[in-house]
C-alpha cells in the first residue's frame, strides 16, 4: 500500500511557482548560515538545499523522463522517512528564504512539502499527529477544555461588547500557554476605550495555523468558515490579534479556505495600539528605566512585514532604552518554537531559544521583549535552569503595566 | 567525414537531452493556480522593471555573500559575452552587434576560467566547504575545462574559422560535413556536449523566482498595512 503511494507522482501539492523554486535552487548553501536548526544541530539533512535536492530526486523518480518511458520508480521508504523527519524538524522560520540568493519563498515551500508527506501517510511525526483530533475534540491543538480558554486569566474590569466593529482573536497558544501576553492585550484594548467584541470560548476555535504548517489541511475549511461567520455576525469590521502565526494565517490563508475575500480587515495588535497611542487614547506614564531588547518573531517580521510598530510602541514608554539583536527585523533569528517542530524536537527548540537569551544577556538587556506566544512559552522554558537569566516580557504585557 | 558524422549526431543527442530535460522541468510551471499560499503570479511591469537589475547584477547573492558574488557575477557575465560571441558560428549573415562584441567577448573568454578558479577556491577553502555539493563541483570543473580548451585554442592553435562555420551550418541542418581538423576544437566541442545535458535548471528558473521574490517583498508592504481598516 505504502509502496504504491510512493510511486505516485511527487509535487502534486506544489504550485507552479514552487516547482519553479525547486528548479531555481542553485545549491549554493548561502541560506545555511541563517538556519537556526543548522546552528544547533549541524544536521545537513535539514538544510534547505538538501531538502530541495531530496524532493527533486523524488520528483525525478516519479515524473522524470525515465519514469515517463519506463514507468515510475518506487521511492525508497527509508529515504522518505528521513526526508519527512528533516522537513518536520525545520521551524519554518523562513530565514533561509530571506537569505536565498534566488529568492525562494521557503516559509511557504516547507509546509507544502510537509503536506505531500502527510498525503502519503508518512508525516506528520509523533505528537503533531494528535493535533487534528485535539482540535476536533476541544477546538484547540493542546486538547485543553474550552472552559479554560479565558476564565483563568481574563481581567474582570475589561468589558467585552456583544457586537462591535473591532474584534479580538486571542489564539490558542496565547490563551493556554502565554497568559501574561493575552492578558496584556485585553488590558490595553480595554484602556483604549473603544468597544471590542470576542467570540465565546467554545466558539473561538483554532485559527488553523498549526494544522496548516504541519500539512494537515482537512479541518481548515470548517474552522475558518466557523470563525469568519462568528465575527461577521458580531459586526466585526477589523479583527485584531497579537499572535504572529494567527495573523499570518488569517491574512494569507483564510481567504483561500473561506473561498473568497474576508468580510473584515486584519490588524496586528501593535498596529492598532500604535494608532491609539498616536491618537492620544492611551499614553504610558510610569517609566521603565531599563534597557530592553526586542526580538522580531519570524511570522511577524518575515511573515507579514511588521517590524516598526512594536518598536515604536516600546520607544514611547518613558525611560526605555531599546537595544537591538545583531540579526533583527526581517533577518531576525528564530526563537526555536516555530513550525510545530517544538512539539517533537524539544531539545532543538531549547538550544535555539538559548541563542537568543545569550545575545540578550551579552548585550546586558534588562528585559527580553517577545511578541509571539510560541516564543514566549518556549524561551521561558529555555530560560528555566539556564545560567544566564534575563527577564522575559511581552510588548503588551509591558505596556499594560505602565498605562 | 566519419568524425563529422559522429560529432553531429552526438551534438543532436546532447541538445535533445538538454531540451527534453528542460521541458520536463518547465511543464509543471504552467499548472493551474489555486493552491493555498499561492501568491499572484501574473506579470506586473513595474515589478519586471525592478527585477532587471536584481537579475543582471545577482543582487540577492551579493547581499548573501559578496565574496562569492564577485566570482559568480564575473563568471555569468563573461559566459554571456562568450555565448554571444560564439553566435558568429551559428548565424549567417552575422549581425553587426555580434561583430561589435568580438573583442570584448574574446577578453571575457580569458576571464571566465579565472572566475571559475576563484569560485572553486572560495567554495572549497573559505566558504564552508562542507556544504558544497559534488554536482556543483562537476559543473564548475566542466566549465573550467571547456573555457580552458577555448583559451588554448584561441591563443596557441587558432582553428580555421570557415571550417568551423561550415561544420556547424551542416550540423544545424543534420547534414554532416567534415569536422574541422583541429584537435583543440574537437576537445572543446566534445566538452560542451558533455556538460550540455547537465546544465542546471536554475538558468531558466532563477530569473523568474528572483522576479517573484521582488514582487512578494512589495506585496508584503500591503498585506496587512494596506486597505481601508478601522
Ligand atoms: S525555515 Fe528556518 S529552520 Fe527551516 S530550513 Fe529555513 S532557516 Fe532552517
Ligand atoms: S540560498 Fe537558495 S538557492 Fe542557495 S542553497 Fe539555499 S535555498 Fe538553494
Amino acid at each position: 500500500m505504502a509502496e504504491n503511494r510512493n510511486k505516485k507522482m511527487f509535487g502534486g501539492c506544489l504550485s507552479a511557482l514552487q516547482h519553479m523554486e525547486l528548479d531555481a535552487c542553485t545549491q549554493c548553501g548561502e541560506c545555511l548560515k541563517n538556519c537556526p536548526v543548522q546552528e544547533v544541530t549541524g544536521n545537513r539533512q535539514v538544510s534547505p538545499p538538501a531538502k530541495i535536492r531530496a524532493f527533486r530526486d523524488f520528483i525525478k523518480k516519479t515524473r522524470g523522463l525515465k519514469s515517463f518511458v519506463l514507468g515510475a520508480r518506487d521511492v525508497d521508504r527509508g529515504l522518505l522517512e528521513d526526508f519527512t523527519r528533516a522537513v518536520f524538524e525545520c521551524t519554518t522560520c523562513g530565514a533561509c528564504g530571506k537569505a536565498c540568493s534566488v529568492g525562494i519563498y521557503t516559509q511557504r515551500l516547507w509546509p507544502m512539502l510537509r503536506r505531500e508527506m502527510v498525503l502519503r501517510g508518512i508525516g506528520p511525526i509523533e505528537a503533531q499527529r494528535d493535533m487534528p483530533e485535539d482540535v476536533r475534540r476541544t477546538g484547540n491543538p493542546y486538547g485543553k477544555p474550552a472552559a479554560e480558554r479565558f476564565a483563568p486569566w481574563f481581567p474582570a474590569e475589561v468589558k467585552v461588547a456583544e457586537k462591535a466593529e473591532i474584534g479580538y482573536y486571542t489564539g490558542c497558544t496565547g490563551a493556554y500557554d502565554a497568559i501574561p501576553m493575552v492578558k496584556g492585550d485585553v488590558t490595553v484594548l480595554g484602556k483604549i476605550g473603544r468597544p471590542f467584541t470576542m467570540l465565546p470560548p467554545e466558539e473561538e476555535v483554532c485559527c488553523g495555523f498549526p494544522l496548516f504548517v504541519t500539512g494537515q489541511f482537512e479541518l481548515l475549511e470548517g474552522l475558518v468558515k466557523r470563525l469568519v461567520e462568528g465575527y461577521t455576525q458580531r459586526g466585526v469590521k477589523t479583527l485584531v490579534c497579537s499572535c504572529p502565526c494567527c495573523v499570518n494565517m488569517i491574512a494569507r490563508d483564510w481567504p483561500h479556505f473561506y473561498g473568497r475575500k474576508l468580510p473584515f480587515g486584519i490588524r496586528h495588535i501593535s498596529q492598532y495600539v500604535l494608532a491609539a497611542l498616536e491618537e492620544g487614547r492611551i499614553s504610558p506614564t510610569a517609566p521603565v528605566a531599563e534597557s530592553i531588547i526586542y526580538h522580531d518573531p519570524c511570522y511577524l517580521s518575515r511573515g507579514v512585514g511588521i517590524t516598526e510598530e512594536p518598536r515604536a510602541i516600546l520607544k514611547r514608554i518613558p525611560g526605555v532604552q531599546l537595544l537591538e539583536f545583531t540579526r533583527n527585523r526581517a533577518n531576525s533569528r528564530c526563537c526555536g518554537a516555530g513550525g510545530a517542530a517544538r512539539k517533537v524536537f524539544h531539545e532543538n527548540a531549547v538550544a535555539i531559544g538559548r541563542l537568543t537569551i545569550d545575545e540578550a544577556y551579552e548585550k546586558k538587556a534588562g528585559r527580553l521583549v517577545l511578541g509571539c506566544p510560541a516564543c514566549y512559552g518556549k524561551v521561558n522554558e529555555a530560560m528555566s535552569g539556564y545560567e544566564k537569566q534575563v527577564k522575559i516580557v511581552d510588548v503588551m504585557e509591558l505596556l499594560s503595566g505602565v498605562l | 567525414m566519419v568524425v563529422g558524422n559522429i560529432l553531429m549526431w552526438a551534438a543532436a543527442l546532447a541538445f535533445a537531452a538538454f531540451a527534453v530535460k528542460m521541458l520536463m522541468h518547465i511543464a509543471p510551471w504552467f499548472r493551474r493556480s489555486g493552491r493555498p499560499g499561492e501568491t499572484h503570479q501574473g506579470l506586473r511591469w513595474r515589478a519586471v522593471i525592478a527585477a532587471v537589475p536584481e537579475i543582471l547584477l545577482l543582487r540577492r547573492l551579493f547581499r548573501a555573500n559578496p565574496v562569492i558574488w564577485l566570482g559568480e557575477w564575473v563568471f555569468h557575465a563573461s559566459l554571456l559575452l562568450v555565448i554571444i560571441r560564439h553566435l558568429k558560428y551559428f548565424l549567417s549573415p552575422v549581425p553587426p552587434f555580434i561583430w561589435a562584441i568580438q573583442r570584448i567577448g574574446g577578453i571575457a573568454g580569458y576571464i571566465m576560467p579565472l572566475s571559475l578558479l576563484y569560485i572553486i577556491i572560495v567554495k572549497a577553502i573559505f566558504n564552508r566547504g562542507r556544504y558544497v555539493f559534488a554536482y556543483n563541483y562537476f559543473l564548475l570543473a566542466g566549465f573550467l575545462l571547456v573555457s580552458a580548451a577555448g583559451v588554448i585554442m584561441r591563443t596557441f592553435f587558432y582553428p580555421d574559422t570557415m571550417q568551423i562555420k561550415d561544420f556547424i551550418a551542416g550540423a544545424l541542418r543534420l547534414h554532416a560535413t567534415a569536422a574541422p581538423d583541429s584537435l583543440p576544437f574537437i576537445s572543446h566541442f566534445c566538452l560542451v556536449l558533455i556538460i550540455l545535458p547537465f546544465l542546471p535548471t536554475h538558468i531558466f528558473a532563477a530569473p523568474l523566482t528572483i522576479y517573484q521574490a521582488g514582487k512578494r517583498d512589495k506585496e508584503l508592504e500591503d498585506l496587512i498595512h494596506g486597505g481601508k481598516q478601522e
